[in-house]
């Protein structure tokens, strides 16, 4: 059959067609390719394969290829090592970074291009032998000619060894150029990146073993494994050095374009598979192994946040992020810092609190006045301490937000560090202060001030408040200040103390609030009944010029901390009658006719201490000390017992005194609040009423008094003070008093808490009801446990629990 | 040009029966490209010319992908196949711009266009063979796969002539799924002393490859009790690529 003739016939004279197509494949190594005839070479391995000389013509492309890398492309390769390529950068045997870098490139440009000249031919080839890919390959598991073919490149090339003494291999010195082409570009130097890239994709294109397993890919089994190694080893001496020579801030900013460089590097030089694991290494070496030397660095978190360096506290609260979820060590330098700026200013409060009683022991002759300058220093003190914490918590406010991103953690952090300070033992005066400063404001800081800055001052106070862990305590001292300004008058705005009271209820709810919303109903009502008593007296008929007017305010008792008004809270109960001037009497008597017919069976108790009055006096024509001769009028405004001690004066001739044991005797009023009153009336300068005789400082039982005919004020309303009448930081003993009396309604309040528990679950393990009655007082106190345990003694001893007998625990029975 | 582009070609050449996946050229963006994408190809010994569209021998043939798209001679000169006989061509060249091949009957196969330039009619038999091994040779997956299931389809499949399975044996690899159906049908339709002289002779040529394959399948046959009655599974030489097609082949 003629149209076979040349095809047919089973004898292949292979020898001759190989023999034309490895010429072929030398001309195609040499780049002589646009001659030759794709058919014919195609044919040609066709035909072999066919006749199942497949695997032949397999083995022997492998063999050229072989023969040809080993022949003709190693020679070049070899000719590339220079010196100054084999050089290490350790050895410095009188090559230059320049030098090197120029050889490294040489030889990465020599490997690169015999690399792709491989690729492009056994492309070729790979086209030409497809039917053998096709069929002899798949037929017999073979990698495909192009894939072997690369494998060669692997092992005749890149795995044999150099000309250098070690014998490293070319492979080896491949990621020793690229090493020290990365490092001369940490250092500051332009290399090729390109360059490079292409090298690594080669490396990204080879395999360890012939299996084609994707994790021995040669850049990640040989290369990047050197890779990490050497950057950590770099890294790890550059953050020493570092430490050692810059400061934190400058060590943050290094770290973080160190991070980004080598985010970089990955993109521009190497794989970004490589990304991740680089960061790793970056971030192990230059943050978290070194995390808290740099924190506790001189230049560190203490220096940043004392020099308000927002920005360099962002930078370490990124790397801190970065290395670690919880940022403990920025934390812990920013919790200590929190904790020491705010004993700071807990020890300056302290201090300034303390200092006056050596200058009011040292300086002899003047107590009194220096006693209420102290007293009025330390009112200054806490106020300041409140503002000092306020000032501290805007600090870290602002740092957190700018700084912190608002982070959850680290607001939790900044809170507790906040009440630690405001609540340490060595430190119980918080809850005083922070009442204190919003007396402060509400008597005079308010003043003038915009609805919506009053608002925020609010906002201050309420949240120290928060901090605070004895609400009680708080409540107490609240109580106490708000009384004095209610019944002295010295609150600027009603609207403002209401403002605060709705506030605290918000924050602290509605049983904190309940008291103090019951002394302002105290106040309507007494106002209300001042107005009905006026408008009782009008209508009795004859209009008496000389009438004096009352103001009055029925306190209820258990509201009101009556017993701090007067200073003398031991003196309560047996607080003896006043004796007041028959005028004063009859009105006295007048409202309680009054005050009866509206509220009988209730009992009015007078607290002259607590009152004042206004006083017209005469004083007659005598000569004064300026010369001037006529008579003078002035308006008085003095307390209660000051305006019964004027009252008796009035009653006697003139010229004639009445010694203070006299005074006591007419009226008498308790021996300290008549000390202080004639104080007032005889010894101070401006409010020199009386005469006293012998004229010292000090109010003794024997002094004489006389009216001060020659009285000159320069003013017509004169306000005679009295001593100690405003809200002032508490004396040692005051404190003790009011924490006595706090620990007593604790102890009262602690027993309800264990009778409502104890009700409610019949039977309870000691341990238990512990817990139970610590976490119902949370939101008002933090109880001691030996108080708890003495209320549950107490308890039992009268009859409403009893120890169960027997049980494995400490356990509690409630008795119906 | 970097080494990541090349990588990128190579990927390309070398996976590129797998790209058959995106579908072939446009009819109307091809006529566009103008003379530019015809080819000449000489075909058979008598050089025939024919001017076929590159866009569309490139997107079916590895071979023709390859011959054109490297920096060979014939990017420049055309190709020249001499060794292919015009008749076979021609089927080739009709399937390349319809997608169809002639019909069911044999009548619609030895009605080709100049079927005797070769010298002897060609029966339809010998002519789809021939196709199958073009297909085979030239890489045209498409071409061989539709090829595989002409030959395959024939229910009323007659023993195959000598001539063919001789030229089959000669132009297949020896794993080539039709060298086994030709065997199985000889060997299921093979009648003792019904051969015609000529017949006869052409069976002495059979290479040592097939006699050894129907050695091997009547063995098979007489172990299994296959006769004359059983019929062959056609999946059987289907080369399915999975479970899933042989079965919806079935039906």
């Amino acid at each position: 059959m003629p149209i076979h003739q040349g095809l047919h016939g089973d004898e292949v004279d292979f020898e001759n067609i190989w023999g034309a197509i490895a010429s072929a494949f030398r001309e195609i190594h040499t780049k002589n390719a646009s001659r030759l005839s794709y058919e014919e070479l195609y044919r040609f391995a066709y035909r072999i394969v066919l006749k199942k000389k497949g695997e032949d013509l397999y083995l022997r492309v492998r063999q050229f290829e072989h023969e040809w890398l080993s022949n003709e492309v190693r020679g070049s390769i070899q000719a590339l090592f220079s010196p100054n390529v084999l050089a290490s950068p350790q050895s410095l045997g009188g090559t230059t970074t320049n030098e090197r870098r120029v050889a490294g490139e040489k030889f990465m440009k020599g490997l690169k291009q015999a690399w792709g000249d491989h690729q492009v031919c056994m492309s070729m080839l790979a086209d030409v032998l497809m039917y053998m890919d096709r069929v002899y390959c798949q037929d017999n598991r073979r990698p495909s000619i192009y894939t072997a073919a690369m494998m060669l490149f692997r092992d005749d090339i890149l795995k044999t060894p150099t000309s250098d003494v070690e014998g490293r291999l070319v492979l080896d010195l491949l990621t020793h150029v690229i090493l020290d082409q990365i490092q001369m570009e940490r250092g500051g130097d332009v290399i090729d990146k390109h360059l490079i890239k292409s090298c690594v994709y080669m490396l990204e294109g080879l395999h360890e073993d012939d299996q084609e397993s994707e994790e021995l890919r040669l850049y990640t089994a040989s290369f990047e494994v050197e890779y990490l190694e050497t950057s950590r080893v770099f890294y790890r001496q550059e953050a020493e050095l570092l430490l050692r020579e810059s400061d934190a801030g400058g060590y943050c900013k290094h770290a973080r374009r160190r991070i980004y460089e080598e985010e970089e590097r990955c993109k521009s030089t190497l794989l970004e598979a490589t990304s991740a694991k680089i960061q790793k290494v970056v971030e192990d070496e230059l943050i978290k192994n070194r995390i808290h030397e740099l924190v506790e660095m001189e230049s560190g978190v203490r220096f940043m946040i004392d020099n308000e360096r927002l920005e360099e506290l962002n930078l370490i609260y990124d790397l801190n992020t970065r290395v670690d979820d919880k940022k403990t060590e920025l934390t812990r330098a920013i919790q200590k810092r929190i904790v020491d700026m705010g004993t700071d200013a807990n020890n300056a409060a302290i201090a300034a609190s303390q200092a006056p009683a050596t200058t009011a022991d040292a300086g002899e002759k003047g107590k009194s006045p220096a006693q209420e300058k102290n007293i009025n220093m330390q009112t200054v003190a806490a106020i300041r301490w409140v503002e000092d914490v306020l000032h501290l918590k805007d600090k870290f406010e602002k740092i957190w937000r700018d700084s912190f991103q608002s982070d959850n953690l680290l607001q939790t952090a900044l809170t507790r560090s906040f009440a630690d300070f405001i609540n340490s033992p060595t430190f119980p005066r918080s809850s005083e202060y922070i009442s204190l400063f919003i007396d402060e404001n509400m008597k005079k800081g308010i003043k003038g001030k915009t609805e919506m800055e009053i608002d925020s001052v609010l906002e201050k106070a309420i949240v120290l408040l928060r901090y605070i862990q004895d609400k009680d305590l708080f409540e107490r001292y609240y109580k106490k200040h708000l009384c004095r300004r209610l019944l002295m008058n010295k609150s600027i705005s009603n609207e403002v103390e209401k403002q605060m009271i709705s506030k605290m209820k918000i924050e602290l709810g509605n049983n904190f609030t309940l008291k103090l919303e019951a002394m302002f109903k105290d106040m309507t009502i007494s106002e209300e009944l001042t107005s009905g008593f006026k408008h009782h007296v009008d209508g009795l008929g004859e209009k008496d010029p000389k009438r004096i007017e009352l103001t009055i305010n029925v306190l209820t008792s258990m509201t009101w901390p009556l017993e701090t008004m007067g200073g003398t809270g031991d003196e309560e109960g047996k607080r003896p009658k006043c004796n007041f001037p028959t005028a004063i009497d009859k009105i006295k008597r007048g409202f309680e006719k009054y005050y009866n017919q509206k509220h009988s069976g209730r009992q009015l108790t007078w607290l002259a201490n607590m009152g004042s009055a206004d006083i017209k006096a005469v004083f007659p024509r005598v000569p004064s000390k300026d010369g001037s001769f006529k008579e003078r009028r002035h308006d008085l405004n003095v307390s209660t017992y000051g305006m019964v001690i004027l009252l008796l004066f009035n009653d006697l001739p003139a010229g004639q005194h009445l010694t203070f044991e006299e005074i006591q005797a007419q009226t008498n009023i308790p021996h300290s609040d008549l000390i202080r009153n004639l104080q007032s009336l005889a010894v101070a300068p401006k409010t020199r009423i009386l005469i006293k005789e012998p004229m010292t400082k000090d109010v003794k039982p024997s002094d004489r008094f006389s009216f001060n005919e020659g009285f000159n004020g320069k003013f017509v309303k004169i306000k005679v003070g009295v001593v100690s009448s405003g809200n002032k930081v508490e004396s040692d003993r005051e404190r003790r008093e009011t924490e006595k009396k706090n620990d007593d309604s604790r102890a009262f309040c602690i027993e309800a808490a264990i009778v409502r528990i104890m009700k409610q679950r019949k039977e309870l393990p000691h341990q238990q009801l512990v817990l139970e009655t610590l976490s119902q007082l949370a939101t008002q106190f933090k109880p001691e446990v030996n108080m708890i345990k003495k209320r549950i003694e107490s308890l039992i001893e009268r009859e409403y629990l009893e120890r169960i007998d027997g049980a494995s625990l400490d356990s509690y029975r409630y008795l119906a | 040009m970097t080494s990541t582009e090349k990588t990128k070609d190579i990927f390309a050449t070398e996976y590129s029966e797998s790209c058959i996946a995106s579908p072939p050229p446009l009819f109307s963006d091809v006529v566009r490209k103008g003379l530019e994408d015809i080819i000449v190809i000489l075909v058979g010994p008598n050089k025939v010319q024919y001017h076929v569209h590159g866009s569309f021998l490139v997107y079916h043939s590895g071979f023709f992908r390859n011959a054109f798209n490297g920096n060979w001679r014939e990017s420049e000169d055309g190709i020249t196949l001499l060794d292919v006989e015009t008749v076979v061509f021609n089927i080739f060249v009709n399937w390349l711009y319809t997608m169809k091949l002639p019909g069911p009957n044999n009548y619609d196969w030895t009605t080709q266009p100049d079927p005797r330039i070769m010298g002897e009619a060609h029966k339809a038999d010998m002519l789809q063979i021939k196709l199958y091994v073009f297909a085979d040779r030239f890489m045209i997956p498409a071409l061989r796969l539709a090829m595989n299931r002409i030959i395959t389809a024939d229910t009323t499949y007659t023993r195959p002539c000598a001539n063919v399975m001789i030229f089959a044996f000669d132009n297949l690899r020896a794993e080539d799924v039709i060298l086994q159906f030709l065997v199985d049908s000889h060997c299921l339709k093979w009648r003792h002393g019904l051969q015609s002289e000529h017949e006869t002779r052409l069976l002495d040529q059979l290479s040592q490859d097939c006699l050894t394959k129907i050695m091997k399948r009547f063995g098979f046959m007489l172990a299994e009790g296959i006769t004359r009655h059983s019929s062959l599974k056609m999946c059987d030489y289907h080369e399915h690529i999975s479970d899933v097609e042989r079965l919806a082949c079935c039906k």
